[in-house]
């Protein structure tokens, strides 16, 4: 009985063989090299040779005179982005999803999936420019209300704040298709009997609309929780000056500067491999969570 | 990252100028001393005649592998590059001479783009598969000389060397002793260039005679000529929107560089130099910086410094100052090319002249400059022919520089550069550097010649800067940069010929302590610095200076003192 059975699917097999050998050599392989984190690594002598330091290089990470400027800096960013990630991008789901004319509801989507696809290095000259206090086009329209103009890119406490807006104007239109389809996907019968029930359309969105988006809501968030170490390096890498360091230097510029362009190849990994185990004990605590409280699983 | 690329580019064209002018072997220069080269069989054989040699036959270094040997190697190329009639970087005009001349067949284990090689080569090492001549960085060659994984070449530059590469090697001491480690040999060193880094002041000077102003000799003169250009319209188009100093977030780094002006108050930014009781410090951290530090926050708050320069990269400064918004920028010798030239072309009454650093008392300023050396070319220990490496090397010189040169045929024509197809090649330079080009290029120019006596590359330079006479303002640059008056010709005039050049006397590679803190350190000097250019409390200063000393500064400078103890 079970031979034929193997036989039957080992088509299928075949098909998911070369992604499994991928994930396996590319994901799983790599992971022996995390020991390089307990070395002090030489690429003289080798992952093989190098000698085994222990926890020295963490030791040495969270001894850095800034080490928890830096982690406040990542952990600040990357909530904050991650709420107005969140809250923006379903209200924009909602109100686009209430345009009659589908042509202009096409537009404004595109209009605002555009900023995803242009990258960091473009970006951050374009920002640089219209954020300027003397000729920038934000400053001059505050002029217009007697505002004195802001040095957003030079000013400690404005730098995150622009970081996070940013972020959220070049990536919302991305999540809002997320969410779009996912309001594609709920019932339509639903809406007709809460008109029958006399519901009007603020109350259809409060509970039928968004009870209907909790599950991609609740995927999207614990997937973005995994992130909280990831204040985002090109944005930041592209921004950033000396002035802004306080408020604006992050856990992967830090490494940046100090593991790549120093060649401290044991330290930067180990910087990441406390970025992994942060990032696994988050998503599956969310998940947990999730799990618990809306009784929604993933897999 | 668009900074880092543009650095890459320019630091990739300086390379090329570099290359470019490896054939200046001049031909003018009759005195290089290479005519004694390759047939002095006897002198050779006295060198053979050393006790380690002496069970050996005696060496020719001519002498041809029959039957020929395989070296194996690795390299870079890009796109740049070009063939003709089918040849390719494995057979080209420089394989066939090594094949026909040396008996010597090279096979690349690989070939990367010029931006992969470092991390290619860290991959080589830790795989444990070096080929027999390589090049590595500083980094990799201290680590790989740490473990005693490279050949000893003392002997067989004695043995092989041909008196052109021998002068190749010994021109550079420095060079030299960054490629020594433990008293012996271990690389060919790339050129020693001190000069190309050095600052210079370039100020727009259809500005200043439009303001009747003096030349910048003395900081008080560049003082008031910043705070006029800032005030008084010098573009006159009615509004205050110019500025006296060219600036970016970088403060260094060839463009634009407040080292000049620090240099003016005989502060060195980075650089270790030597104090009053022989020991090396940091030039950062020495109280005329504070100074220097002083007169940048009075520049700014005056407005003669972009107020936003602290969030912008050198390619945003650049593009106010060709804008013809800025009369005044510190920078290497190749600023008349990049960015200069780019306003120079928009604007036609623009004209921009070069000084040296102006001082700000009685003793003259010197300028600093750092050479980095970073490409080592070494043999793999147990290598079988250790020797190969100086004969490719010879060959290269007597090609390329000698008086045998034959630019036609290895160097470059019709715009293709075959000088590129050799294995080991970039980077050397000749035994006298840029300077003598911008020296043989004027010669020719003022004694009215076609510059037929030139090589190629003079040529080049000469033919642009005639084209530029003629009226062809895109070529104002290399006229600027190599003509009279020019940046060569104000480091010649000033820091060669006046001795005002205050070289870092650190060289080696990075120690292990710099290798950690470096990047802290750094990060520390240009957080200090901005803040208190944009207005902090100069006494500020005071606690930078103890911070950079705990925060592994001490222990850098106590390293940099032994490698200097260790090197003298």
């Amino acid at each position: 009985m079970i031979k034929p059975k193997i036989r039957r699917q080992l088509p299928l097999h075949l098909m998911v063989a070369p992604s499994f050998i991928l994930v396996l050599i590319f994901s799983y392989g790599p992971i022996v090299g995390l020991m390089i984190a307990f070395q002090k690594f030489s690429i003289v002598k080798g992952m093989f040779g190098s000698p085994f330091v222990g926890w020295d290089n963490f030791d040495y990470m969270f001894k850095l005179p800034e080490i928890w400027q830096v982690i406040r800096n990542t952990v600040g960013i990357s909530i904050m982005k991650i709420a107005a990630g969140l809250v923006v991008p379903i209200l924009v789901a909602l109100l686009l999803n209430e345009v009659r004319k589908q042509a202009f509801k096409r537009w404004i989507q595109t209009m605002i999936y555009l900023p995803h696809f242009l990258s960091w290095i473009i970006l951050g000259g374009v920002l640089i420019d219209i954020l300027s206090p003397t000729s920038g086009i934000v400053n001059q329209f505050l002029g217009l209300f007697g505002i004195e103009p802001i040095f957003f890119l030079g000013n400690a406490h404005w730098f995150p704040v622009v970081v996070v807006i940013s972020d959220v104007w070049k990536e919302f239109g991305f999540s809002t298709i997320v969410y779009l389809a996912a309001l594609a996907g709920i019932n339509p019968a639903l809406y007709e009997a809460a008109v029958i029930d006399g519901a009007n359309r603020w109350k259809q969105t409060l509970h039928i609309t968004l009870p209907g988006m909790i599950p991609i809501i609740i995927l999207l968030v614990t997937l973005s929780l995994g992130n909280v170490l990831n204040a985002g390096f090109d944005q930041i890498f592209n921004l950033y000056s000396p002035v802004v360091y306080e408020s604006g230097d992050i856990i992967d510029t830090l490494v940046y500067r100090l593991g790549l362009e120093q060649a401290q190849y044991s330290l930067a990994t180990a910087v990441g491999l406390i970025k992994s185990v942060v990032s696994i004990v988050l998503i599956s605590g969310s998940y947990y969570l999730a799990y618990r409280a809306a009784n929604y699983r993933i897999f | 990252m668009n900074k880092k690329l543009r650095n890459r580019s320019l630091a990739a064209s300086f390379a090329i100028l570099l290359a470019v002018t490896t054939a200046c072997g001049n031909n003018n220069n009759g005195n290089n001393g290479n005519n004694a080269e390759s047939s002095s069989t006897p002198a050779t054989e006295t060198a053979s005649a050393s006790p380690a040699e002496s069970a050996a036959p005696s060496i020719d270094p001519n002498a041809k592998y029959d039957p020929p040997i395989e070296v194996t190697s690795v390299r870079y190329t890009d796109p740049t590059y070009k063939f003709k009639d089918g040849d390719t970087i494995e057979n080209n005009v420089w394989t066939r001479a090594y094949e026909e001349e040396l008996g010597i067949k090279i096979k690349y284990n690989w070939i990367v783009n010029g931006d992969q090689y470092g991390q290619k080569m860290n991959l080589t090492i830790t795989s444990d598969s070096l080929p027999d001549i390589f090049q590595v960085d500083s980094l990799q060659f201290r680590q790989l000389a740490e473990a005693g994984q490279l050949e000893d070449l003392t002997q067989v530059v004695q043995d092989y060397g041909s008196d052109l590469t021998k002068e190749m090697i010994d021109r550079g001491t420095n060079a030299k002793s960054a490629a020594t480690y433990d008293g012996k040999l271990l690389a060919i060193p790339p050129a020693e260039d001190y000069l190309g880094g050095a600052p210079l002041l370039f100020v727009r000077t259809d500005w200043l005679q439009k303001l009747n102003l003096p030349e910048p000799k003395t900081m008080d003169d560049f003082i008031k000529i910043a705070e006029a250009f800032t005030t008084q319209d010098p573009d006159g188009n009615g509004k205050n929107d110019t500025y006296g100093l060219a600036a970016s977030k970088d403060l260094f780094g060839g463009y634009p560089d407040f080292s000049g002006l620090m240099n003016g108050f005989h502060a060195y930014a980075n650089i270790w130099i030597k104090d009053a009781s022989g020991k090396l410090v940091n030039g950062s951290i020495q109280p005329e910086m504070k100074n220097a530090l002083a007169k940048l926050q009075e520049l700014y708050k005056a407005g003669v410094i972009d107020k936003e320069f602290g969030v912008k990269d050198g390619g945003k400064a650049a593009e106010l100052q060709t804008a013809g918004k800025v009369g005044m920028s510190f920078g290497a010798m190749w600023n008349p090319l990049w960015p200069l030239q780019d306003g120079v072309t928009k604007d036609p009454n623009a004209e921009w002249e070069v000084y040296p650093i102006p001082s700000v008392d009685s003793t003259p300023a010197k300028a600093q400059s750092k050479a980095d050396f970073n490409a080592f070319w070494v043999v793999k220990k147990g290598a079988a022919h250790p020797e190969a490496i100086v004969k490719l090397f010879n060959l290269y010189n007597e090609k390329i520089i000698s008086e045998k040169a034959e630019p036609a045929r290895f160097h470059s024509a019709d715009g293709i550069e075959f000088f590129k197809y050799a294995l080991m090649q970039g980077g050397f330079g000749t035994p006298q550097g840029l300077l003598s080009v911008h020296k043989n290029v004027v010669a020719a120019l003022q004694a009215g010649e076609d510059g037929s006596k030139l090589n190629p590359e003079e040529k080049s330079y000469f033919d642009k800067i005639q084209l530029f006479k003629g009226g062809d303002r895109t070529n104002w640059g290399t006229n600027k940069v190599f003509g009279e008056g020019g940046s060569w010709a104000v480091i010649g005039a000033n820091y060669v010929d006046q001795n005002l050049l205050m070289k870092s006397e650190f060289f080696g590679a990075p120690t292990p302590e710099m290798t950690a803190k470096q990047a802290i350190l750094d990060k520390l000097v240009l957080e200090t610095f901005t803040k208190i250019i944009l207005g902090a409390p100069i006494s500020d200063f005071d606690k930078f200076v103890s911070d950079w000393n705990k925060l592994g500064g001490e222990k850098v400078t106590q390293e940099v003192n032994d490698w200097y103890a260790k090197k003298s």
